[in-house]
């Protein structure tokens, strides 16, 4: 075992009544990639942001290359080489790239209170060439980027010389598969230079691929741990969950039948669309029916998405809803279609504000008699959601940042259930939600379809679109490259094949 | 078990019990410092006729500022519509006409306000800077050709400036934005805007068509504030109407409302910030505080009010 | 934890809001045990019985030279007249916060309130008849800005009259100006005034000048040239182009506070070697550059004693006393009192000493003694037209 470089001894952490760490004891060792997992809220990010300064331990110590170990805020803990990725969006909108990149620092750019721009424009686009983020030059206002690029430019800040240990926290999610190699050069480098890198994500097989040793929490409790030559075996993916989960789930993850029929109404019809990210897109999407849409992060698909909602405008060609042109989101959502963003924290839900009104919201009108709505008929449709979709919150007044990634999503569905949409759009349905929850929706979904609703599911993650998909529509630059049918043969490297 | 209930209070409904906190503890400390006077009859009375206009307008007020945007035209449409009563009243003989014509220009205002920021994609302040321009312009102008500094109405308003008259007006407001707040479409929305626009667009909400509407209920509640301040004083000028806008936006601070709008946005925080705002003022007077040191005490409270509700997480400031 | 640092917060700033209205409240106190020892001591030395009142004095502003002055005036003469004197601040443009700032000292326990700023007249005269509580004017010409009104706030039993800012015609003043303007020889003069809706008297004091300057240029050789009047806006001054316009001009004669509305401008145009001649006096500017001080530019200034105030008060007094004059006309009355019109240093000389430029008490003009003995109330012998011709004696 090489060299200890962050030992956590006997750390709890209480939230009011709610337990959130119980006793956990970790060691971070030089040259490895320390994969954390486990369901949301068992405590990783909790363990992550103590060890990163963003809130104190309620007790127990740490030791951070020998030295005890407290730091009073992220900055402090960066500067002495501890640096975290955050799941959440990190970025000062309003300023440049550089500034960003030098947040804290302008200092060294600065005399006489002035900043040296272009000194500090030249540093910056030296470190964005190192790190193979070319386009993106220091001058450039940050909110010409968008949401995964300004998350490569929170890890262009994070990482240094002197970093000795870098925590990533579900960033991964947020990122391109383009994006996704950069960071995982970055995490290669680490370990080659005899650095430190705990890493944490959903994605199993990022997990399985990257780590070499793995930790297993739930409840915020250690539940084992996975060395490396374990890693490698077969079965390993389903004891890791079993851990996860506290529960055998069994083979029961995706739909268990293969029969891609439905229903011959068309509900949702996309005539030779043309935008600026499609080319000559059409579809047609049947009750019953679940269309699965794959391919790379920019190919097009999640501007089909928005397209069919009246979110963007398109060039050429029509969507039709049973006949009818859709012109605005207000239009689809009058003719049945429901839209869950794959921004959940921004397009899909509202934070700061309790579930009820999140779940009723799309539903108001309908629920409203002569203008008037009734708080009990309110409070009823959100409770049957949140008992139908299993949210788990104390009531239905609880705000929804208070929530795990898992439940924000259910509350992202329970809208359009609750609304009784019958075509859902689903972009990126279970991005940032854990196994446990995953399970749940696969479930709803497929109960969904067989209540006769069309869902047209926009994914980046190819099992669940061959696990879950009637037909699989596969998406390269802009255009469709395939069309996969359901059945038990599809695999993975047929998919990608179309997709690259 | 009761601890975990005063807990649950101040966690979940933190700004609410502080909102009632900041006006009690005015009622309190200048109850205390005033020997009573505070509560008078006489003292009762008037601070009702003083918060009566701060009160209408920040109840209309609470419905731009929860979608987090705010309106400073307010100050000069005041004042031009007072002008604008006196002189059709004076003319005419009507204050029926006049409170109409009143009425039809809010309503317009309104609909500027909302639509026009909306269709040139601006952010509403700019537009309602815009209004401020013109309506100050108009103001000064009407006033210079009528070549004097203040008119006075001539039809008999005492009915309007009893302060029975004062709270029926006050509670007929509170309900109609009571329900309108709590139990339409319309309060709802407009704290889905605050909250997060997106989303709220993207549960398929027609996000303009109910900016404007809150902005035209607005723009009632400023004429209704323009007829109750044309009948208290009987008389407008130049200035009438100057710094409302700031005192609109003080008084809903002290009621506890957060400037970024969203899900804490409540109507108490107008009737208390109205009710806040002038017995801060009347106390200070009461206890025998001098102008210097009054202007101090006022910022202090302000800070206090403005520490205590600011959001958890987003910041020092409501945006 | 962050609750806790906002309860702590909260908690602080209670503390410091008490312990600063507890220092108040202290002060208060002491000043009350000051006025009842100086009460006795006064009633010692003046051997009259005063009865004790609460009169509030709403000010056009809470800043400046006057307010300075009359705050220690009213200081000075409190003990002596027995009379609780409370200044509050008024708008000059909001009918509805003066009615409020009104009602608050009503409520505060004034039995009389002074105003030095008429929005919201009526409305507080209407107030104040309900409240029995009486008011008059200092500094305040309602006949102008008010003539809509006019009748209702004279004729009103609870309004007891008013004296302006200065004489009621001071064209003496712009006589003055015009002579020392020729005397001096400047021969290109520009003219400044508010808006004629504002101040219509002022109007008159441009013409009366005009007039003089014109009588002159039947006879002499060399005319003076007169430029158009130019408006003063009372918040953006003089309007920008005026000197610019006229490259020539040696003199101006600003009918309208020149120290902070023209003076400014002329120093931005780096014109300061125009003569001004001014009304108002702001004792900053105006007194550094006066004539052989400074840059000089400022050759005169012309302003109204603070100790005027004392005709307000001794109305109030004796209509709360219950006495009136034996020879106090029945309609309400506008006063004037005499102005400072200071043309040379020697006169500036003499300003320097008056209660206006020091703002001691010791420098008044009328003292507190002075207002006993004109008050019907405190000396039987006392008649209206003494007060009047007081005011009159103020000048300089």
């Amino acid at each position: 075992m090489s060299e200890v470089v962050l030992e956590i001894m006997g750390m709890s952490k209480n939230f009011g009544p709610v337990v959130a760490l119980k006793d956990v004891a970790l060691k971070i060792c030089r040259g490895q990639v320390h994969g954390l997992v486990g369901e949301n809220g068992s405590g990783k990010s909790t363990i992550t942001s103590i060890a990163a300064g963003m809130q104190p331990a309620t007790s127990g110590e740490m030791l951070f290359m020998g030295k005890p170990w407290k730091p009073a805020s992220m900055i402090e803990a960066q500067h002495n080489g501890l640096s975290m990725i955050l799941q959440e969006a990190n970025t000062i909108p309003g300023c440049t790239v550089a500034e960003n990149l030098f947040a804290g620092k302008e200092n060294e750019y600065s005399r006489f209170g002035f900043v040296n721009n272009r000194k500090m424009n030249a540093d910056a686009d030296a470190l964005l060439d190192r790190f193979g983020i070319s386009y993106m030059r220091g001058k450039d206002p940050i909110d010409q980027y968008g949401f995964e690029d300004r998350k490569l430019i929170e890890i262009a800040r994070a990482v240094n010389e002197d970093t000795e240990i870098l925590i990533v926290d579900e960033t991964t999610t947020a990122l391109s598969m383009e994006g996704r190699d950069i960071l995982y050069k970055i995490v290669e480098d680490m370990v080659k230079r005899d650095k430190a890198v705990i890493f944490i994500s959903h994605d199993m097989d990022e997990i399985m691929e990257k780590c070499t040793i793995l930790t297993v929490l739930r409840d915020g409790e250690i539940r084992g741990t996975v060395t490396s030559e374990e890693i490698g075996q077969l079965n390993s993916i389903g004891m890791i969950r079993q851990l996860m989960v506290g529960r055998d789930i069994g083979n029961k993850f995706y739909r268990s039948d293969y029969d891609p029929s439905c229903s011959d109404e068309v509900v949702l019809e996309f005539t030779n669309v043309s935008g600026p990210n499609v080319k000559d897109f059409s579809l047609k999407l049947h009750k019953g029916e679940i269309v699965g849409i794959g391919g790379l992060s920019g190919c097009g698909m999640h501007d089909i998405g928005r397209m069919a909602f009246g979110m963007e405008e398109i060039d050429r060609g029509s969507i039709k809803c049973r006949g009818k042109e859709v012109e605005s989101a207000k239009d689809a959502v009058e003719k049945g279609i429901g839209y869950i963003s794959k921004n959940r924290d921004t397009e899909a839900v509202i934070l700061q504000g309790p579930i009820e009104n999140n779940i009723v919201l799309p539903s108001l009108k309908d629920i409203s008699k002569a203008g008037f709505v009734s708080p009990k008929k309110r409070k009823q449709l959100a409770d049957e959601q949140i008992k139908l979709l299993k949210i788990k919150c104390n009531k239905s007044r609880q705000w929804v940042n208070t929530l795990s990634g898992g439940n924000k999503q259910k509350v992202s569905f329970a809208k359009w259930i609750a609304k009784g949409s019958d075509i859902v759009i689903m972009d990126c349905p279970t991005r940032g939600v854990d196994i446990g929850v995953k399970q749940s929706m696969y479930s709803l979904i497929d109960q969904m379809k067989h209540e006769g609703k069309a869902i047209l599911m926009i994914s980046e993650e190819m099992s669940e679109l061959i696990g879950m998909s009637d037909r699989l529509i596969v998406m390269k630059d802009f255009k469709i490259s395939k069309e996969f049918i359901r059945s038990a043969e599809l695999s993975e490297a047929d998919v990608i094949e179309y997709m690259i | 078990m009761k601890k975990g209930l005063t807990k649950d209070l101040i966690l979940n409904h933190g700004s609410d019990v502080l909102g009632y906190g900041g006006v009690l503890l005015c009622v309190i400390l200048f109850g205390i410092l005033s020997q009573g006077r505070l509560f008078n009859a006489y003292n009762l009375r008037i601070l009702i006729q003083a918060a009566c206009v701060y009160a209408i307008l920040s109840m209309g007020a609470i419905f731009i500022y929860s979608m987090g945007y705010m309106d400073i035209s307010v100050g000069a449409q005041l004042g031009v519509y007072s002008i604008m009563l006196i002189l059709i009243s004076n003319k005419t003989g009507s204050l029926l006409l006049a409170f109409g014509a009143v009425l039809a220009i809010s309503l317009v205002c309104g609909l500027i306000n909302g639509y026009v920021a909306v269709m040139l994609g601006l952010p509403s302040i700019v537009t309602s800077i815009f209004l401020m321009s013109i309506f100050g312009g108009i103001q000064v102008i009407a006033m210079e050709k009528i070549g004097i500094n203040s008119i006075s109405i001539e039809a008999n308003m005492d009915l309007f400036a009893d302060v029975k008259f004062m709270i029926f007006v006050i509670a007929v407001i509170a309900i109609i934005s009571v329900y309108l707040f709590r139990f339409t479409q319309l309060g709802e929305y407009v704290k889905s805007i605050g909250a997060n626009e997106t989303a709220t667009e993207y549960a398929g909400i027609s996000t303009t068509k109910w900016k404007v509407i809150a902005y035209i209920f607005f723009g009632i509640c400023v004429a209704v504030a323009a007829f109750m301040l044309t009948a208290r004083s009987g008389a407008a000028g130049k200035g009438t109407g100057t710094g409302y806008a700031m005192d609109i936006m003080v008084a809903l601070l002290l009621g506890g409302m957060p400037l970024s709008g969203g899900m804490k946005a409540k109507i108490s925080s107008s009737l208390i910030g109205a009710f806040t705002y002038v017995i801060l003022s009347n106390g200070l007077t009461l206890a025998g505080v001098s102008v210097e040191v009054g202007y101090v005490i006022k910022a202090l409270v302000f800070l206090a009010v403005i520490l205590i509700t600011c959001r958890k997480k987003d910041g020092v400031l409501p945006r | 934890m962050i609750n806790f640092k906002k309860l702590a917060a909260l908690g602080l700033a209670v503390v410091m809001g008490v312990s600063v209205l507890a220092g108040c409240g202290a002060d208060a106190d002491s000043s009350a045990k000051a006025d009842g020892d100086a009460k006795e001591a006064g009633t010692e030395k003046t051997s009259v019985e005063t009865k004790h009142h609460k009169i509030s004095v709403g000010l056009y502003t809470d800043h400046g030279r006057s307010v300075e002055a009359i705050n220690a005036y009213l200081d000075g003469i409190d003990d002596v007249i027995d009379v609780e004197f409370n200044t509050f601040v008024l708008s000059t443009y909001d009918e509805n916060a003066n009615l409020t700032a009104v009602q608050n000292e009503i409520s505060a326990g004034a039995e009389g309130i002074i105003m030095t700023a008429d929005m919201g007249t009526e409305a507080i005269l209407k107030e104040c008849e309900s409240a029995n509580v009486y008011v008059a004017g200092f500094l305040n010409d309602y006949n102008m800005s008010f003539y809509t009104a006019n009748e209702a706030v004279f004729g009103n039993e609870y309004f007891l009259g008013s004296v302006i800012d200065g004489p009621l015609d001071n064209k003496g003043y712009a006589e003055a100006v015009a002579a020392d303007v020729i005397e001096n020889g400047y021969k290109h003069v520009g003219v400044a005034t508010f808006p004629d809706w504002a101040y219509p008297l002022q109007q008159d004091l441009a013409n009366a000048f005009i007039a003089k300057i014109d009588e002159y240029n039947e006879t002499a050789e060399e005319k003076i040239e007169v430029y158009e009047i130019a408006e003063v806006d009372f918040g953006t001054g003089l309007p920008a182009t005026y000197f610019t316009d006229h490259s020539d001009m040696d003199c101006l004669f600003s009918v309208a506070a020149g120290a902070s509305l023209v003076y400014p401008q002329m120093v931005s145009d780096n014109r300061t070697n125009i003569a001004l001649y001014t009304t108002g006096f702001e004792a900053t500017e105006d007194i550094e550059n006066f004539r052989s001080s400074g840059n000089g530019t400022f050759k005169s200034i012309c302003c109204s004693a603070p100790e005027a105030i004392a005709y307000p008060v001794c109305l109030i007094i004796d209509k709360l006393n219950g006495t009136t004059y034996s020879d106090l006309p029945a309609e309400k009355e506008r006063v004037d009192c005499a102005a400072y019109q200071i043309i040379s240093d020697d006169e500036m000389e003499q300003m320097k000493k008056t209660l206006y430029y020091t703002a001691d008490y010791k420098d008044a003009a009328i003292t507190g003694e002075d207002i006993l003995s004109m008050c019907a109330s405190y000396n039987p012998d006392a008649t209206y037209e003494e007060l009047k011709a007081k005011l009159l004696d103020l000048g300089i």
